[in-house]
């Protein structure tokens, strides 16, 4: 079996005369967490698709755990969860029903509900019609959901979007312990915090073609720039911003004067974000 | 297949049907359609009564006189001439004519002659009885327009399809095939709504990440609508005495109607672009096939395009079955057709829903 769990060969997928995902190609190491950023329509979802099996790519294939998705969907689909970006539950039954229907489909006999309620922060509620439920609640119980089968992908698509900060945590913490459990996470996100602090890897992805691929610290090393930043004062009292670029032959010189000459008022250095990265290579922002 | 996966998903689509207060806006929706299309329809009775005759010739035009002379008194008759006597007995069958009146070439000939010709009148056996009243006076107009002398002509009524006896049929049984095609175009509400819901709130998209095939969730979705429809439609038809005489022949005229009604509601879930539009669509649905149903109430109300609407064959299957009491040899036929229009539907349903969702 191949040492990747996810393994995308020259995917491409059109809409028409769009061409949505264009010869993508990457690999998701078992019990890796890969982020995949990139702004709408960027292909994100396109690819997700093909790699869950809802969608067969017009070119390239796609192999999870070595099973070409295409050829062996539903053998393929018993081992991975998928959480959606927007809620896809069953609103007019309970917690408990819409679990225990997903276990039937799962073939998995013995679900203990409560303890998978309990996991997601929604003990108690189980009985409740998902209906009543805040967006918070509901992301939370797809996330349940998903990972009724314990399954050995874990493919989640914008899972903290919108929500309130005790939630986001709450399903931050999953994929953490999801990843403990050795399950390998694809990770769909616009929030490049999320990304650097879950994701092992992340890709970036725009306009159907992968632009880069790398651990962030990589991605800050190659493309990123340390600077400076001090806000001084000016003769009329004003508050000015400078930049100082570090890592320059003329960084030394350039301090050295805005401590002479300038009233320093507030001095702290700043790192590139993904986001700074993003943009420096894609020429776009991901919102 | 995986069974179990197939009965979860049926489980969890009859809760969600009991459970969605929309379906009891719908029923009584179309409740209010129904009483709608009764106030539509004449308060009297349209006395245009449609008769055939063979052959073509001389004679007729002495028929169309008469006609002419009818027409003036306020009684409508449309004359249809046919080629064959096999063509005329089978339009009374078909009831494209409610009568039918075959006639001797040397009608007039004989009538001169004084040697008190037969004429073939054939009438179908759920033909009102003024029917057969009005065609034997036109035979007798027939023959003073011809020889100047009336009472010449002998009528031979020949009675086609089930002999009722002397029996009419009650207007409330007449009703049956209506009240079966409402009961079964109820579930296409049901069953479209809680697909297109299905498709709009994405839960379809959720099922189908999981190890179920999309044939065992249309099969699942297919057998609900079915169980639903056709228990519904067998204890209305229960009710109303519609099983005592061929019950095996209704059975399977309202399982053909149940898969066709979820066929139906297939294409109106791929076509919908949500719950509302679907609504309205299943709305026109019902109205359409309801038409038929009314044909059987008032015999003559339509014409041949009728034929086009498949319910017709459940309406005419049922009406035979339960009404006259036809066997298999008389009923066969419809029921044949009816299979083929379920193919076709359930076939077409199954593609655009499935290209809708993809």
């Amino acid at each position: 079996m191949s040492e990747y769990a996810i393994v995308a060969e020259n995917l491409t997928y059109r809409y028409g005369e769009l061409v949505a995902v264009d010869d993508v190609s990457f690999g998701v190491a078992q019990g890796e967490i890969l982020g995949f950023l990139g702004p709408n329509g960027a292909g994100k979802t396109t690819t997700v698709r093909m790699l869950t099996g809802q969608s067969r790519p017009h070119e390239g294939r796609a192999l999870l755990l070595g099973l070409d998705v295409a050829r062996h969907t539903s053998a393929v689909q018993a081992q991975i969860g998928v959480c959606f970006e927007v809620a896809n539950l069953y609103e007019q039954m309970s917690a408990a029903e819409n679990l225990a229907l997903f276990a039937q489909l799962y073939a998995v006999r013995d679900l203990d509900v409560d303890a998978l309620l309990r996991r997601v922060g929604l003990a108690g509620r189980e009985r409740d019609r998902v209906g009543g439920y805040s967006k918070g609640m509901k992301q939370r119980l797809m996330v349940a959901r998903a990972l009724i089968h314990q399954p050995r992908i874990l493919f989640l698509d914008e899972p903290t979007e919108g929500l309130d900060p005790v939630s986001a945590e709450a399903i931050r913490n999953l994929v953490l312990e999801e990843r403990e459990r050795g399950a390998t996470v694809f990770l769909t996100t616009h929030d490049m915090l999320e990304a650097e602090r879950l994701c092992d890897r992340v890709a970036f992805i725009n306009q159907g073609r992968i632009a880069a691929l790398d651990t962030p610290h990589s991605l800050k090393q190659r493309y990123g720039t340390r600077l400076v930043e001090a806000q001084v004062a000016t003769e009329t009292g004003a508050l000015e911003t400078r930049e100082i670029m570090l890592d320059e032959p003329e960084t030394p010189g350039a301090l050295q004067s805005l401590f002479s000459q300038e009233q320093v008022v507030t001095i702290h250095s700043r790192e590139a974000s993904l986001e700074d990265i993003f943009i420096r290579i894609t020429g776009r922002g991901l919102s | 297949m995986r069974w179990q996966a197939i009965r979860a998903l049926m489980r969890k689509d009859l809760r969600l049907f009991f459970r969605n207060r929309f379906f009891a806006f719908i029923t009584v929706l179309s409740l209010g359609a129904f009483i709608g299309i009764y106030f539509a329809l004449p308060p009297t009775l349209d006395e245009t009564l449609s008769m055939g005759v063979y052959p073509p010739g001389a004679t007729v035009e002495g028929l169309r006189s008469l006609i002419q002379a009818e027409e003036a008194e306020g009684q409508a008759l449309d004359l249809h001439i046919f080629e064959s006597d096999a063509a005329l007995r089978q339009a009374v069958l078909d009831d494209d004519v409610m009568a039918g009146l075959v006639l001797p070439e040397d009608l007039q000939a004989a009538l001169m002659a004084g040697e008190g010709p037969t004429v073939g009148l054939y009438m179908r056996a759920d033909a009102p009885a003024e029917m057969r009243d009005m065609m034997v006076g036109l035979v007798e107009g027939l023959s003073l327009v011809l020889s100047g002398r009336p009472l010449e002509i002998e009528v031979r009524a020949e009675t086609l399809g089930p002999d009722l006896a002397g029996d009419p049929i009650p207007h409330r049984d007449r009703m049956r095939p209506l009240f079966a095609v409402m009961i079964l175009m109820m579930e296409v509400f049901g069953l479209s709504s809680l697909l297109s819901e299905e498709l709009v709130t994405g839960t379809l998209r959720a099922l189908v990440t999981t190890p179920l095939r999309m044939g065992e969730l249309f099969l699942a979705k297919g057998l609900t609508s079915v169980f639903m429809a056709l228990s519904q439609a067998l204890i209305v038809m229960w009710a109303l005495g519609a099983l005592g005489q061929q019950p095996l022949i209704i059975l399977v005229a309202l399982l053909l109607g149940s898969i066709l009604v979820t066929g139906i509601g297939f294409l109106l879930a791929a076509s919908g672009r949500d719950m509302l539009s679907v609504t309205g669509l299943a709305t026109l649905a019902l109205l359409i096939l309801s038409i038929p149903p009314l044909g059987v109430l008032f015999p003559g109300l339509f014409t041949a395009w009728v034929r086009a609407i498949p319910s017709h064959y459940l309406a005419v299957a049922i009406h035979q079955a339960a009404n006259l009491g036809a066997g298999w040899a008389q009923v066969w036929q419809p029921l044949l057709i009816l299979l083929g229009f379920n193919i076709v539907i359930v076939g077409a349903g199954v593609v655009v829903l499935k290209r809708r969702f993809a």
